[in-house]
């Protein structure tokens, strides 16, 4: 009785299981997922990832138009490092980069046990059915051409969050200042593990880069990242200790008083990385290539957009 | 008891208030009606009905309310 | 980690069931003790010094009043004259311990929940005062305290009337006062309803675990594809009111009070269905509450454990207390019967409403809440005699679907303007709703696209609605008796697992939770 009762809860849920697994499989296409995901199989070099900082900092269309680069910026506000890396994992089914640049800024984003459970169940489920994740495919079924009307106009360029708003910043004394420590915590440093083993593996170079951002950014966090970069042989670029170099003007470059770059620091962030991957990271200039004339209309379409047509 | 049966039904008419035994469970007599009925019973029978007293199972029939109205002549 | 989290959903709560399994009978409550402290220690870490303090103090308000009692009894053997004086002295010496151990679990309500209230009240009144104002105080208010509070003190009271034995068990009591899936919402229980049960560990039963899961992902069906689906459109309405006005502030008002109701039924089906899981029955806390005919039926069909807590412990005592009592004598004198009977009720209606207002929050919508319900009710106890007669003269049924509609649509407005006021931001924000509803009333809202301003796209109203036309149906199965999880589970396995895969799949699916959506508190939780 007590045996043919567990066997029909194990086949409740494997039924279940499967279910879910036939949606995903079935539902979840790369035009769902978006993103990143709706680029052309195998066309990106590199892929930017990181939380709001990556996301606001690098502009894909730049590194295009100046260096002929193709890549993505994978950035999501509030990133944990365990959804970065899974993330990244997942991207790599579809792209083959050369170069994955990974802002440091998520390594210190410390929001207790319980909260890191939390996403750890949410995150395994997502994982094991994508559907889970994407479950509101169907909004766009229902009356789709009310849809775009309700859908808030918002073009992204590669990933890039665009936003030319305007807040100064004196950098020696922002006027807030994040509230986590500078130590890399077991979790997230198991999770930064796992990356550069999974970039080690299939060939890619790591390199572990910050967005200038005097609210976010300490001398200690530097010296926390400068060692574990030393430890695995990483380069890591901390553009806060070139803000100079790379020509931030705090006047200007952010648009919320230090915390996020906007345009005009995103192009300044972007360039210098450019710059700095144009010698070592063996990086093609594809702007000649006619396979990618797709990235020129695009181009077109993001100078008209951001008005430097 | 009769005495009893006739301030029910003036007060909440239309209960078979003699064989009914969820006056209370079932939401026949309502808090309001309880308030009325226990001032009613306090005058008529001079008892004092306390708090502790207003319990489902002391109202829940005519037969329980009278075992109370007995119970409580007996300790005044 | 609350109670739709998959943490708790598929972590805690199965890995609680296993362990409960495993150990033996005796040390179960133990194991819930312990996973209920760890529950509410994870959500708010030191504040559980709140929860220990009022659980210490009716523990122990509790073996004293208990041990008075003992002593009048044992007075019994004594000679008669002396049997009175011990008794007498016995019965004030417990009316003291039963103040002093509820005023320690209500001060504390008080003081972490009015104290700023009051204080800036008072400040407004005495803005001249020599002695300054007083200071604003940044109170956090612990999970619970509204809950668990009125717990505490209708154990007291029980225990002090002898309905109930005090509890000589320490874990066990605290159990009563903490057991976690009633700490975030209520319902609110009395001690003799769910203490034995919680204390038993009584074996795990199949029936029990299935029924309870099916209970839990209805409340979430609820909770996840109407409430917080609709959340984004309430708040929009009310956080910004003062920028729609006509037929968008009665759709915000009437969403808000689905969204109230999908939210905060849902959570107790949660509460319910764990509680289940575990061989707990925990009482129920609502009732079809849209079906109600008059103000009062919808308070004993809504959130009824605080009505009946409010019944028993505001109504009763106010009214047969030595100063009701009196006023009903008097205002039997003066008014004669029939308006004696409803003078009676004034006093003890008005300290029950104005407590259900303020138990929501300190705020005077809350009040005006409470005393809108007040009104009503007072209203209806003097109307409902001459209703009946009007009926009767037109020779209508009083039971007949004519005055049953009009009784609903009476109750629909009755409800949708209440929790117009409950959840504007302030009382003089809820009166500008309610007054913009009819100065600025234009149809062509349906038609310029203002409805896709919220963050909801088409999709949303859809589903929103047809879930809203599923709950409908069950609350008309249910008022008519039909015990669904009984029938379901009489149907043959294949066609009963199809309907149990649509109903996950229904919630995996239509629920508004991760991505693109922002997580939205369960509503109750923050009374």
């Amino acid at each position: 009785m007590k045996i043919k009762r567990f066997l029909r809860v194990t086949a409740f849920i494997a039924v279940l299981a499967a279910l879910l697994a036939l949606l995903s499989s079935v539902l979840v296409t790369r035009k769902v997922m978006g993103g990143v995901y709706c680029e052309p199989l195998n066309t990106l070099e590199y892929i930017a990832v990181g939380d709001s900082e990556c996301l606001a900092g690098v502009s894909p269309m730049e590194l295009w138009k100046d260096f002929g680069y193709t890549g993505y910026n994978c950035g999501v506000p509030a990133q944990r490092m365990q959804d970065a890396y899974y993330e990244l994992k997942n991207i790599l089914r579809f792209q083959t980069p050369k170069v994955v640049l990974l802002e440091t800024n998520m390594i210190f984003r410390d929001l207790g046990y319980i909260h890191e459970a939390k996403s750890f169940v949410r995150s395994l489920a997502y994982r094991l059915f994508p559907i889970t994740r994407y479950h509101s495919l169907w909004k766009s079924w229902i009356f789709p051409k009310l849809n775009d009307a309700a859908e808030q106009s918002g073009t992204t360029f590669k990933g890039v969050h665009y936003n030319t708003q305007i807040q100064s910043c004196d950098p020696s004394n922002p006027s807030k200042k994040s509230e986590y420590g500078s130590e890399i915590l077991p979790q997230q440093r198991y999770y930064l593990d796992r990356i550069t083993a999974l970039c080690k593996k299939a060939g890619i170079r790591l390199i572990l880069f910050t967005v200038p951002t005097p609210v976010n950014w300490s001398p200690d966090k530097h010296d926390s990242i400068q060692q574990y970069a030393q430890e695995k042989s990483l380069p890591f670029w901390d553009l806060n200790d070139s803000t100079a170099q790379a020509g931030i003007d705090w006047s200007t470059d952010t648009y919320d008083g230090g915390d996020h770059m906007n345009f005009y620091g995103a192009k300044k962030v972007t360039a210098w990385l450019g710059r700095h991957m144009s010698g070592s990271c063996g990086l093609s200039d594809r702007r000649g290539n006619e396979w990618y004339a797709f990235w020129n209309d695009e181009l077109a379409e993001y100078l008209d957009f951001t008005n430097q047509s | 008891m009769d005495k009893l049966l006739a301030i029910l039904e003036e007060i909440e008419p239309g209960n078979d208030y003699a064989s009914e035994t969820r006056l209370i469970d079932d939401g026949l007599i309502n808090s309001i009606s309880l308030l009325t009925l226990v001032s009613e019973l306090e005058d008529a029978f001079d008892i004092e009905i306390l708090p502790a007293d207003l319990i489902p199972a002391n109202f829940n029939s005519a037969r329980s309310m009278w075992a109370m109205i007995q119970r409580l002549q007996k300790e005044s | 980690m609350d109670y739709i989290s998959p943490l708790y959903l598929f972590v805690f709560l199965p890995g609680l069931l296993l362990l409960y399994a495993l150990i033996p009978k005796k040390y179960r409550w133990f194991l819930l003790l312990l996973a209920s402290y760890c529950f509410y220690f994870l959500i708010s870490r030191q504040l559980i010094v709140f929860l220990l303090a009022a659980t210490g103090a009716a523990y122990a308000g509790g073996l004293l009043i208990g041990a008075q009692e003992a002593r009048s009894s044992a007075a019994q053997a004594a000679q008669p004259e002396q049997a009175a004086a011990i008794r007498s002295r016995a019965l004030r010496t417990k009316r003291l311990i039963l103040f002093a151990a509820i005023a320690v679990p209500a001060g504390l309500l008080l003081f972490l929940k009015y104290y700023n209230f009051f204080g800036s009240n008072v400040n407004l009144l005495l803005s001249h005062s020599p002695s300054g104002p007083l200071p604003a105080l940044r109170l956090a208010l612990p999970l619970g305290i509204s809950f668990y509070t009125l717990q505490a003190v209708s154990y007291l009271v029980d225990v002090s009337q002898g309905k109930i034995q005090p509890d000589r068990h320490p874990g066990r009591f605290a159990l009563y006062m903490s057991f976690f899936p009633i700490i975030m919402e209520g319902p609110i229980c009395r001690y003799s309803q769910i203490a034995p049960a919680l204390y038993a560990g009584q074996p795990l039963k199949g029936k029990n675990i299935s029924f309870g899961a099916q209970r839990i992902l209805w409340g979430l069906f609820k909770k996840l594809v109407i409430a917080d689906r609709l959340n984004p459109m309430v708040n929009a309405i009310f956080n910004h009111h003062e920028q729609y006005s006509g037929l968008v502030v009665v759709l915000g008002a009437v969403c808000y009070a689905f969204q109230l109701y999908a939210d905060f039924s849902g959570c107790i089906d949660i509460t319910i269905g764990a509680g289940e899981m575990f061989g707990v029955s925990l009482p129920e806390n609502f009732r079809q509450p849209f079906f109600a005919r008059t103000a009062s039926e919808f308070w004993r069909r809504w959130h009824m454990t605080l009505g009946a807590w409010l019944k028993d412990y505001i109504f009763f005592p106010v009214s047969l207390s030595r100063l009701g009592k009196k006023l009903t004598k008097k205002a039997r004198r003066t008014f004669g019967r029939r308006a004696g009977q409803i003078a009676q009720t004034v006093l003890p209606l008005a300290a029950v409403w104005l407590c259900s207002g303020l138990w929501h929050g300190a705020g005077w919508n809350y009040i005006f809440y409470g005393l809108y319900y007040f009104v009503l009710i007072l209203l209806e106890t003097i109307l409902q005699p001459l209703c009946e007669k009007a009926a009767a003269r037109l020779s209508l049924d009083m039971h007949g679907p004519l005055i049953r509609t009009l009784q609903t649509v009476k109750m629909l407005l009755i409800i949708f303007t209440g929790e117009l006021f409950f959840r504007a931001n302030g009382l003089r924000a809820g009166f500008a709703m309610l007054g913009s509803v009819f100065s600025g009333f234009s149809w062509s809202v349906f038609t310029d696209g203002t409805f896709l301003q919220f963050g909801l796209v088409p999709g949303d109203f859809a589903v929103a609605g047809a879930a809203l036309l599923i709950v409908l149906l069950v609350d008309i199965l249910h008022e008519r008796g039909v015990h669904i999880r009984e029938q379901v589970s009489g149907w043959k396995l294949p066609l009963r697992w199809c309907f149990y895969y649509a109903a996950i799949l229904a919630v995996i699916l239509f629920g508004a939770y991760g991505t693109g959506y922002l997580p939205a508190d369960m509503i109750y939780a923050g009374f």
